[in-house]
């Protein structure tokens, strides 16, 4: 299995190790990632603010670029899974060719002809590899350890094609396989604030002290993520939100890539585990 | 319901509001709009809203630019797509707040140095710069259009960052910048023209 990888900037730098525990678990499963040649930012929610013309544009430029070199693009971080998978669905209605936008791309030597399917690599993971060959190559069941899967807004809205958009089940059903026991929890797609962490921090730390609280009364170990934004606002403003609300959080944040990285036996270190904010608790001494 | 009407005055009202709104990228259906307020009650923030998703919603159709775009809520949504996915008659409510921050900008209605427009026209700078993003510059950036003194209260969570390898001190860049800028120019044309 082969795909073309997109990194998005955060794997460059504050989710490092979510592309390194990544590339370390896809490979061990068998697919092969070729990144993506000249990839540019998604543009998060700031492209969209500024113009959401200019969003589609410069997504429609990563997926042209993308569609040169292969078929399917993997993607880890959710808001650019998101954005391209935006410009990707706008561009399945009203084919490049037919818009300003497809002219625009002419002018800098690209023609878009949509052809790359969108793909996070949670999906690839649950979907392509399937769960019964991840289970075969679970060495060390994760028995005994409660976690809080966390999925997000960003990698099941607008829409994806390969779980529901309220309540999601794939990590819960992929962490279940590598033996651990996850926990029900209702906040899992309740927003976590994102870029509002930047421009209105009082109320998102109110909502991921919420979340938090949730994961404290499910009695789960640790969160498992699958977007460089949710961490960073669960994991690194845990001390913030601790000094605002005289709470004593002290969880874990951790990729689901990096948990199930140790289900299959492999090394701490080369998962990145250990650089986040929280210790890794648990999952350390497994 | 007699005060809403007579605070409705039809001179007062732009009637070509809402198919402006209605020429940005995916937008539809807002005609269809029911008042059901799913949306408001999936939101996440409307808590904190002067004017709910729904009410936001109906004040466009009615053509209420001035106070549509005057109005803060764009800015204290999240784009978590809670309400877009609920919605029973597909109205793409992030995107219209979306459309709604970018109208509010292009129109002068907000301070480019209030923290929401700083931060995203930073964020939007430091990628026609490099063609990705880059932590730093868009610290300072932003501490230098709000208010500098902001960088230091970031210092902890960068140093944070740092020491745990999550930080790149120099920006990772895209081989073909040039054409990239090129293409947005072209977009920043295609927007002045309509």
């Amino acid at each position: 299995m082969r795909y073309v990888f997109y990194p998005g900037c955060s794997n460059h730098a504050s989710s490092k190790d979510y592309e390194i525990s990544s590339h370390k678990v896809l490979s061990a499963l068998g697919v092969e990632l070729e990144e993506m040649a000249d990839w540019n930012c998604c543009g998060a929610t700031a492209s969209s603010t500024m113009s959401p013309l200019m969003s589609l544009a410069i997504n429609a430029r990563n997926l042209a670029l993308a569609e040169k070199q292969g078929s399917e693009l993997a993607i880890t971080c959710s808001s650019c899974f998101s954005n391209l998978k935006k410009a990707r669905d706008f561009f399945s209605s009203v084919p490049a060719d037919k818009t300003r936008l497809g002219g625009a791309l002419k002018e800098i030597g690209l023609d878009l002809k949509n052809r790359v399917r969108v793909k996070h690599i949670l999906e690839i993971i649950v979907d392509d590899v399937g769960l019964d060959a991840v289970k075969a190559l679970i060495r060390k069941p994760l028995v005994g350890l409660k976690v809080a899967c966390y999925y997000g807004c960003l990698i099941t809205r607008p829409r994806n094609d390969f779980d529901q958009p309220d309540f999601p089940t794939a990590m819960d059903r992929l962490l279940e396989v590598a033996g651990a026991e996850p926990v029900a929890f209702d906040r899992k797609t309740k927003c976590c604030g994102a870029s509002l962490m930047m421009t209105k921090k009082d109320h998102a730390l109110e909502l991921n002290r919420e979340i938090l609280q949730e994961v404290v009364s499910r009695g789960a170990d640790v969160v498992a993520v699958a977007c460089p934004l949710c961490q960073l606002n669960l994991d690194a403003y845990q001390g913030d939100i601790n000094a605002k609300f005289g709470t004593k959080f002290q969880i874990p944040i951790l990729y689901f890539t990096q948990i199930l990285g140790v289900a299959m036996g492999l090394d701490k270190k080369e998962l990145a585990i250990g650089k986040g904010f929280v210790p890794p608790g648990k999952v350390a001494n497994l | 319901m007699e005060n809403a009407l007579e605070l409705l005055q039809e001179d007062r009202l732009s009637p070509g509001f809402l198919p402006l709104v209605e020429k940005f990228p995916g937008i539809q259906h807002i005609r269809s709009c029911i008042q059901c307020g799913t949306c408001t009650g999936s939101c996440p923030m409307s808590h904190v809203m002067e004017e709910t998703p729904r009410m936001l919603i109906e004040m466009i159709r009615v053509g209420m630019m001035d106070e549509v775009l005057h109005s803060k809520t764009p800015w204290y949504c999240a784009s978590c797509y809670s309400c877009t996915v609920r919605c029973p008659m597909n109205v793409p409510i992030t995107e219209v707040m979306l459309a709604l921050r970018s109208l509010a900008i292009k129109k002068r209605y907000v301070s480019m140095r209030d923290d929401s427009p700083a931060f995203y026209s930073s964020f939007h700078q430091v990628l026609k710069l490099f063609g990705r993003s880059h932590e730093p510059i868009l610290f300072i950036l932003f501490g230098w259009k709000t208010n500098i003194f902001r960088l230091v209260g970031l210092i902890p969570f960068a140093l944070g960052l740092f020491i745990r390898g999550r930080l790149g001190l120099f920006p990772n860049t895209s081989k073909d910048v040039a054409g990239l800028r090129k293409l947005m120019k072209l977009v920043e044309e295609m927007e002045v023209t309509g």
